[in-house]
């Protein structure tokens, strides 16, 4: 009766971290405990970011995003007080619909997602420096780590892809 | 037995939130604003984390000390011995009682969504007793609830009291439910009366992506069902209630408490559902929980399930011959005769669930689903001894 979902996941993707960064005597184990643990795990039915537009990828650094300054007034937040907004921001009525209008994330939210990834990372024991928001050399580093290990082509940024096999979500209930 | 409420300590909460208790996965995740979670402070990994992210609006933070919890910020500090608290599970906090109550537990295998305490029934051997109180409140929590629970927990069971007496809200608990968590099984447990007494089933038709209604039948003639339910006309409102679930295309599992006199007719029930209940996709045939009114009717339920192998096989061999799917809840694998094992679940829930001394040498313990943790000795077979090796072997 109990409906077993299955596709990519974040469980199997934490295995799969784990398992790259040690040896094959630990492989086996954690093969064996995975095979185990699937008759108990529930894994996502699809990838975590399905259809959602990621407009962070293209950032792969923080530094880079202050030639954004101005979209900040874009946001719904209102000065510097953080303000939790969905990642997507559905597309204006206003734009032409031939051309949508390029959407940018907003300071605070680009900052909660760099935070975010820095998490994810740090969880998977990678070391992002510090989890503060910004996209430093050391966060570069551990995502580069991080896509290298997963297949992923290693240029530290927040791509859908790198997203999913880090378990975090573009969208936000 | 791990008691679900616990008194704690806590401080500057405002009111009495529900709240998701996470790690730096959840963080991560993004599925649930930190407004809404409790940020545990107990784990090292958050620790390791730095200060910068306790800056973020966490509703609060968990943690053993509390002068861990960032100055002027909300905290609970659950005590040693009270029950387990864990990432990912959702607690709510009464602050003015300073108790903390547990509603989800991440990855257990019974997850509940309580509708009411009221109920129309009045079951011979209910463990959860009803009561007639206005309790409409409970909607709208629970609503909130779905919200915070896992996207991919793979059950949550609607339960009570009877969830129909809701009327148009359990429609709206189940919306909730497809919105939010639609890759969630639902289970329904209900008598199922009301469909047959007005309420329409049709408002249920393609709600919900995966949902199943499990409605105890007790008998195959009104007379027994009547007494065991204690209600004059609940087996016509059932059966008429079966019908228009049926009608509205839900699936519908069938569930048996096994009491002695369900027990003397239960080849007869088995034939009623096969020819008048044919749609039925699955059927329970389950133990007596040990408690509320089951233990006031002790004499009248009891019935060692060493007693009832003969009857079990023959009834579990009629309904699964004709591709029935049937299944034994709560009855120890040492009672059942080998042949039944295939069809045992591990049905007692994780929190309630214990093993007794005897259970300590069996081997086929782990695919065992024990004993309810208040049963007593007088609800306990003279059967129960530990499977051996051998007898396994021959499995």
């Amino acid at each position: 009766m109990r409906k077993t979902l299955t596709v990519i996941g974040t469980a199997l993707s934490a295995v799969h971290g784990v398992a790259h960064a040690s040896d094959n005597a630990d492989k086996t184990n954690l093969a064996a405990l995975a095979q185990h643990d699937s008759h108990y795990a529930t894994t996502l039915a699809a990838p975590l970011n399905l259809n959602v537009r990621n407009m962070y990828a293209s950032h792969s650094s923080h530094s880079s995003h202050a030639s954004h300054a101005s979209h900040a007034s874009h946001s719904s937040g209102s000065g510097g007080t953080y303000r939790y907004t969905p990642a997507y921001t559905p597309q204006p009525v206003y734009s032409p619909p031939t051309a949508p209008a390029r959407l940018l994330p907003s300071t605070d939210q680009l900052k909660l997602m760099i935070m975010r990834v820095q998490a994810a990372l740090f969880a998977r024991g990678y070391d992002p420096g510090a989890i503060d928001g910004e996209m430093s050399a050391k966060t570069k580093e551990a995502m580069e780590l991080f896509q290298a290990a997963h297949g992923l082509p290693a240029n530290a940024k927040m791509t859908t892809e790198t997203l999913n096999a880090l378990g975090v979500a573009l969208t936000q209930q | 037995m791990q008691p679900l409420e616990a008194k704690v300590q806590c401080e500057k909460w405002p009111a009495a939130p529900l709240l998701k208790v996470a790690g730096l996965a959840e963080f991560a995740a993004g599925a649930f604003p930190p407004e809404r979670m409790l940020l545990d402070l107990r784990d090292a990994q958050v620790r390791a984390a730095g200060s910068a992210i306790c800056r973020l609006p966490w509703a609060g933070f968990l943690t053993d000390v509390p002068e861990h919890a960032p100055p002027n910020r909300p905290w609970i500090a659950v005590p040693q011995g009270a029950f387990k608290v864990g990432i990912g599970d959702v607690v709510e906090l009464r602050p003015h009682a300073s108790k903390l109550a547990l509603r989800y537990r991440r990855g257990s295998n019974n997850n509940i969504l309580f509708t009411t305490e009221r109920c129309n029934s009045y079951c011979l051997m209910c463990s959860q007793p009803p009561r007639e109180v206005n309790d409409g409140w409970r909607v709208s929590q629970l609503c909130d609830l779905i919200a915070l629970v896992d996207k991919d927990a793979p059950s949550l069971t609607i339960t009570g009291g009877e969830p129909t007496l809701l009327g148009k809200d359990l429609r709206q608990i189940v919306v909730r439910c497809a919105e939010m968590l639609p890759h969630t099984h639902l289970h329904v447990l209900s008598n199922g009366r009301a469909f047959g007494d007005g309420v329409p089933a049709h408002t249920f038709e393609g709600l919900h992506p995966s949902l199943t209604w499990g409605i105890p039948l007790y008998g195959d003639h009104y007379g027994l069902h009547d007494y065991i339910v204690q209600s004059v006309g609940a087996f016509s409102q059932t059966i008429r209630g079966l019908y228009a679930l049926e009608a509205a295309k839900q699936h519908i599992e069938i569930r048996v408490v096994l009491v002695k006199p369900v027990m003397e007719r239960l080849i007869e029930l088995a034939r009623f559902i096969y020819r008048n209940l044919p749609f039925v996709e699955h059927v329970a045939l389950m133990g007596t929980e040990p408690i509320g009114f089951a233990r006031a009717h002790y004499d009248d339920l009891w019935m060692d399930p060493a007693d009832m192998a003969p009857v079990l096989v023959k009834a579990v061999d009629f309904l699964s011959k004709r591709n029935v799917r049937v299944s034994l809840y709560n009855l120890p694998l040492c009672v059942l005769p080998e042949p039944l094992w295939a069809y045992s679940r591990k049905s007692i829930s994780d929190w309630k669930r214990q093993y007794l001394p005897a259970c300590e040498q069996c081997v086929v313990k782990e695919r065992c689903g024990g004993f309810f943790s208040w049963t007593t000795d007088r609800w306990t077979s003279r059967a129960i001894e530990p499977v051996r090796g051998a007898s396994c072997a021959k499995h």
